[in-house]
C-alpha cells in the first residue's frame, strides 16, 4: 500500500510538471504585450519592479531592460502591435493569416517552425517596435530621447531649413536591436544545433525589420511663410507611413532565402546558386507546414470556415484558399450605412441600406 | 484505487492551468483614454473661434500637428477674413485650419473644389495686391469634386439678408482732410510725418506692422521726440490693425504719407493717406512744413 501510494503521488508530480513545461513554452512571447493593455507608464512610478516582473511573455534580459526603461513598454506593446495588424493585413487573403490564438502564445505553435511566415513575422514585429518608439521620442513621451539628430541630406535645397521635429529613428532602431534581440542573444545552444540554427533566424529577420523602418524614413518638408506662401520651409525626417513598412516586407517574404547551419555555426544557402541574403533580406530554415488542414503539432488552424472569393483565381480564390476541399454557399443579409450626407452646421446624417450577398465559405 | 489516482489528476489539472494562468495574466482594464484627435478650438484661434461647431480634428487638414503650430500659422489669415472679399471665406478657411470633428466619422470633412473656387476668386485679388499670390496649400484641385460628404458654399437659405456687420474702420484710415493747412495742422499733432511705400504687411499681437520700402523720405520729425537712430529699421505699428479695416493700405505699390506719434519705443501711426498728388505737391508741402511753427 505505501509503494503504491509513492508511486500515484510520484505520478501526479510528473503530470504536472510536463503541464508546466507546456505552460512555459506557450508563455514565451513579448508579442503578447500586444495582447494585454498596458498601464500608461505613470503607473510605473508606483511599484516599479513588480509590474515588470508581472509582465507575461518577457524574457529576463528584456525584463532587466523593463526596469530601466519602464516608460518605454507601453510603446513596446504598441509596436508589436502594430505589426501584428500589419501582419494580419498583409496575409489576410492567405491561407495563414497570421491570426491569434491566445493572449501569451499569441500565434500559437506555429512559430516553432522556422518557415518564411515565421520569419515575416519577427520581422515585421520589430519593424513595429521601431515605428512605436521613434514616434514617442518625437512626441516627448520618453525620458531618454527626443527629437531626431540626423544629418541635413546632402542633397536638400540650400534655402530649405533642416530640424523640425524629425521621428527619432536612430534611436528607435538601437532600442528595438537591444530588446528585441535580448531574448535571443542570453540563449546558449550548441553551435551548429537546430536552436542555433533558429536563433541566428530570428536575429537575422529582426534586424531585416528594422533596416526596413531605417531605410524608408523620408524626408517631410512644410511651408511656414506667411499666408501659406513657402517663403519659409522646414524640413525634417520622418517615418513612412507603416503600411509602406508591411509591403516591402512582404516583398522581401516572396524572396526569402532557404539557409541552413553549417558546422561553422553559421547560415548557408540550402542552393547556393542564388545570392547570399544581405541584412535587410528574409531568411528561414525549414519549409512551411500545410496550412490546408488543422494540425495542433504544427499550430495550423486550417482553411475550414474561412470566407473565399468564388470568382478569384489567387491565393483568395475558393480553389486555392479551400485546397480543392469544396465550399458551401450561402446568402446573407449585409447591413451598411449609405447615402451619407453632411450637414451644415455640423452632423452627417445616413441611411441604412440592406443587401443579400452570396457568401462562400471553405469546407 | 488506481480509478480514484485518474480521478485526482483530471481534477487536479484544470485547477492548476488555472491557477499558473492567474498567476501570470496581467491583464488590468486601461484606465487612461488614448489620445484623442478631437480638441476644442481654442479662444485664441482668432480665425476660427466663433465658428458654428465647437472641436476641431488635429492634426488638421494642412498638416499642422500641434496646436501652437495651428495658431501660427492661422494668424496671418485672420486680416483675409476681415476683407469680406467673400462671405464664406472665414468656413473655407476654417475647414482646413480648424476641420469639424464628428464622432461617427473617420475620414475628415473637406472644403468642396467649388467652395475653393469661390473663395478664392473673391480673395486671391485682394491678397494679391498685398503681394500674397494664392498659396499652394489652398490649391483647389486638391479638395473634393462637389458631393454630400464635403463643405459646399453656402447655398440660398444661407442668403437670407442677414444684417451684415459693417466693419470698424481703423481711426488712422478714416477720411482725413485734403486742405494742406489743415494737414498742417494735424502734423503738429504727431511726432513724425513720412512719405512710404510698404514693402511688408504682417499681424503680431493684434496690431498691424508695417516695414516700409528703405527708400523712405523724412517729411517732418519734432526735435525733442523722435530721433534720426528711430528711423534707421523704421518699422510702423497701425494698432489693433487686426480687428479693424484700412482700404487705404490695399493698394501695395501706392506711395502712402503716414503720421504717427512714437509710443513705448514704437513708431505708432496715427494718420495713413494715399499719397495721390504730384512731385511738385511733395516739394511744396515739405517746404510748407519746414517753416511750421508749432
Amino acid at each position: 500500500m505505501d509503494v503504491r501510494m509513492n508511486q500515484g503521488h510520484l505520478l501526479l508530480a510528473v503530470t504536472l510538471i510536463v503541464c508546466n513545461s507546456q505552460l512555459l513554452v506557450v508563455a514565451n512571447s513579448w508579442w503578447s504585450l500586444a495582447m494585454n493593455p498596458i498601464q500608461r507608464p505613470e503607473m510605473y512610478i508606483i511599484g516599479a519592479q513588480p509590474l515588470c516582473s508581472q509582465l507575461t511573455g518577457l524574457s529576463q534580459g528584456q525584463r532587466k531592460l523593463c526596469q530601466l526603461y519602464q516608460d518605454h513598454m507601453v510603446y513596446i506593446g504598441e509596436g508589436a502591435k502594430t505589426g501584428i495588424k500589419e501582419c494580419q493585413y498583409q496575409f489576410r487573403q492567405r491561407r495563414w493569416n497570421c491570426s491569434t490564438v491566445d493572449n501569451t502564445s499569441v500565434f500559437g505553435r506555429v512559430m516553432h517552425i522556422g518557415s518564411r511566415e515565421t520569419a515575416f513575422t519577427y520581422a515585421v514585429s520589430a519593424a513595429g517596435v521601431v515605428n512605436a518608439v521613434s514616434r514617442a521620442c518625437r512626441e516627448g513621451e520618453l525620458s531618454t530621447c527626443g527629437c531626431s539628430r540626423a544629418a541635413r541630406p546632402r542633397d536638400l535645397p540650400r534655402d530649405w531649413l533642416w530640424g523640425g521635429c524629425g521621428d527619432n529613428v536612430n534611436y528607435g532602431y538601437r532600442f528595438a536591436r537591444e530588446f528585441v534581440d535580448a531574448r535571443e542573444r542570453e540563449k546558449n545552444y550548441p553551435r551548429g544545433s537546430v536552436e542555433h540554427a533558429r536563433t541566428l533566424m530570428n536575429l537575422q529577420n529582426n534586424e531585416a525589420g528594422r533596416m526596413a523602418v531605417y531605410n524608408l524614413a523620408n524626408v517631410a518638408c512644410k511651408c511656414h511663410g506667411v499666408s501659406g506662401s513657402c517663403s519659409l520651409k522646414t524640413c525634417w525626417l520622418q517615418l513612412a507611413d507603416f503600411r509602406r513598412v508591411g509591403e516591402f516586407l512582404k516583398e522581401k517574404y516572396d524572396s526569402a532565402a532557404a539557409m541552413r547551419i553549417n558546422r561553422r555555426g553559421k547560415l548557408e544557402l540550402v542552393n547556393n546558386r542564388f545570392n547570399p541574403p544581405t541584412g535587410e533580406d528574409l531568411v528561414y530554415i525549414d519549409p512551411s507546414p500545410d496550412y490546408c488542414l488543422r494540425n495542433e503539432t504544427t499550430g495550423s488552424l486550417g482553411t475550414q470556415g474561412r470566407l473565399c472569393n468564388k470568382t478569384s483565381e489567387g491565393m483568395d480564390g475558393c480553389e486555392l484558399m479551400c485546397c480543392g476541399r469544396g465550399y458551401d454557399q450561402f446568402k446573407t443579409y449585409k447591413h451598411e450605412r449609405c447615402h451619407c450626407k453632411f450637414h451644415w452646421c455640423c452632423y452627417v446624417k445616413c441611411k441604412r441600406c440592406t443587401s443579400l450577398v452570396d457568401q462562400f465559405v471553405c469546407k | 484505487m488506481r480509478a480514484y489516482l485518474a480521478l485526482l489528476v483530471a481534477l487536479s489539472i484544470p485547477g492548476y492551468l488555472d491557477a499558473l494562468h492567474g498567476l501570470y495574466a496581467f491583464d488590468q482594464p486601461e484606465l487612461f483614454q488614448k489620445k484623442s484627435n478631437c480638441k476644442p478650438i481654442p479662444t485664441n484661434l482668432l480665425l476660427c473661434h466663433d465658428i458654428e461647431y465647437t472641436n476641431m480634428r488635429l492634426p488638421n487638414l494642412l498638416g499642422h500637428e500641434t496646436m501652437n503650430e495651428v495658431l501660427q500659422q492661422a494668424s496671418s489669415w485672420t486680416p483675409l477674413v476681415q476683407k469680406q472679399c467673400h462671405p464664406d471665406t472665414k468656413k473655407f478657411l476654417c475647414s482646413l485650419f480648424a476641420p469639424v470633428c464628428l464622432d461617427d466619422l473617420d475620414e475628415p470633412i473637406q472644403p468642396c473644389r467649388s467652395l475653393c473656387e469661390s473663395v478664392k476668386s473673391g480673395c486671391a485679388p485682394v491678397m494679391a495686391a498685398f503681394g500674397f499670390p494664392w498659396p499652394d496649400m489652398l490649391d483647389c484641385r486638391r479638395f473634393p469634386l462637389d458631393n454630400d460628404l464635403c463643405i459646399p458654399p453656402a447655398g440660398a437659405d444661407a442668403l437670407v439678408p442677414v444684417t451684415k456687420e459693417v466693419p470698424r474702420v481703423c481711426d488712422a484710415c478714416k477720411e482725413k482732410p485734403e486742405n494742406d493747412n489743415e494737414i498742417v495742422d494735424s502734423l503738429c499733432k504727431n511726432d513724425f510725418a513720412l512719405k512710404i511705400k510698404v514693402k511688408e504687411i504682417s499681424y503680431m499681437n493684434g496690431d498691424t506692422k508695417i516695414i516700409p520700402e528703405t527708400k523712405t523720405k523724412m517729411i517732418y520729425k519734432t526735435n525733442g521726440g523722435v530721433t534720426d537712430h528711430d528711423f534707421r529699421k523704421t518699422v510702423l505699428w497701425l494698432k489693433d490693425g487686426l480687428q479693424c479695416v484700412c482700404d487705404e493700405l490695399n493698394d501695395i505699390n501706392a506711395a502712402y504719407l503716414v503720421m504717427g506719434q512714437k509710443m513705448d519705443g514704437n513708431l505708432v501711426i496715427t494718420s495713413v493717406k494715399r499719397w495721390q498728388k504730384g512731385q511738385r505737391e511733395f516739394k511744396r508741402i515739405s517746404r510748407s512744413i519746414r517753416k511750421l511753427q508749432c
